[in-house]
């Protein structure tokens, strides 16, 4: 074992993959692609995150940066959907059942599609 | 069947798996807005590949490598890079996203900066990509700007206790980049050589540049 095992910083494997999950990079590349067609700009995002990433602190000790920040950058890309009224919280509920159907209904090893929802 | 949510917010049912597996929580919820974006032709499939490409493959540290090569062996890009970074660091075809306002800040051996976003993990995508997780942890964001010193030593960085530590707090408006001091005994390095002594952490200002055997 190296010396400096129980550094917080250091021996981090993981240090050079850009995206660890792929709805990580799915996810950040939904809210570029959003800020950048102008549906609202970066700093606005930025607060919402923020905001988000303290609310979480307060019931969750430490972020490790990885699925739990991301998981944080969803929440504030919802929000913030819901804020400009370009979705609101039913709809987005709604199409995760619908993903959910699909899944749990389509056979494995079949691509799984969902129905057409009107959004 | 019955379902019901774990802790890490997964769907867990009990039966025969006949059916495709079903992601976790947040990967349903990604979905979720693909498809609403998509279908409100707010988002297309196409750029957002394209992005995740990008940002994946062909944007990272060694664009910050270069802009730190060059100001080693050109006073006069120096000169301007400390004065008007985002133009500097634009000469270089560096520019956009998260890019639009740089500061560079230098060490000198009196002086050592580091860089952090104590909000979220502000970082200067032109230059140094996406930041590393340890960059969005908790734990740097807030033990940095309260404990710098304590927190290079975990990085393996030990600097003299005379040198004086500056943190940078990233912010939407504005990104830093750090210029590290060119290692000794390079002086007949060319710049493509010495860009592959900048480290990304040296750029961040949690480590320092590779010295040479």
């Amino acid at each position: 074992m190296n010396s400096d095992y129980k550094l917080p910083f250091t021996n981090k494997t993981d240090d050079q993959i850009v995206f660890q999950n792929p709805w990580h990079s799915q996810l950040f590349a939904i809210t570029v692609q959003m800020s950048e067609k102008g549906n609202f700009n970066w700093k606005e995002f930025v607060e919402v995150f923020g905001e988000t990433l303290k609310k979480q602190r307060t019931y969750l000790n430490n972020l490790n940066g990885s699925n739990d920040y991301f998981s944080c950058w969803l929440n504030a890309l919802e929000e913030i959907l819901i804020i400009k009224k370009i979705s609101n919280r039913d709809t987005l509920t709604l199409l995760k059942e619908d993903w959910i159907e699909a899944y749990l209904s389509t056979p494995h090893g079949k691509p799984v599609n969902i129905k057409n929802r009107s959004v | 069947m019955s379902e019901k949510k774990n802790f890490s917010g997964d769907y867990h049912h009990q039966h025969d798996h006949a059916h495709s597996h079903l992601p976790s929580d947040p990967e349903l919820r990604v979905k979720a807005l693909e498809t609403l974006l998509l279908n409100k032709g707010l988002i297309d499939s196409e750029t957002l590949d394209e992005l995740i490409d990008t940002y994946e493959n062909r944007i990272g540290p060694k664009n910050g490598a270069k802009v730190v090569a060059k100001a080693w062996v050109d006073p006069e890009y120096k000169k301007r890079l400390l004065n008007d970074a985002t133009s500097a660091i634009r000469e270089l075809s560096y520019q956009g996203r998260q890019g639009e306002n740089m500061v560079v800040v230098e060490n000198t051996p009196e002086t050592h900066n580091v860089i952090v976003c104590t909000l979220c993990s502000c970082y200067p995508w032109p230059v140094l990509g996406i930041p590393p997780t340890w960059y969005k942890s908790d734990e740097y964001r807030s033990r940095t700007v309260r404990e710098p010193r304590k927190v290079l030593l975990e990085f393996g960085l030990s600097l003299n206790p005379k040198v004086q530590i500056k943190v940078w707090d990233s912010t939407a408006e504005i990104r830093y980049l750090v210029l590290p001091m060119r290692p000794k005994g390079t002086e007949n390095m060319d710049e493509s050589g010495l860009a592959k002594l900048v480290t990304r952490n040296s750029m961040i200002g949690t480590g320092l540049p590779k010295e040479i055997k």
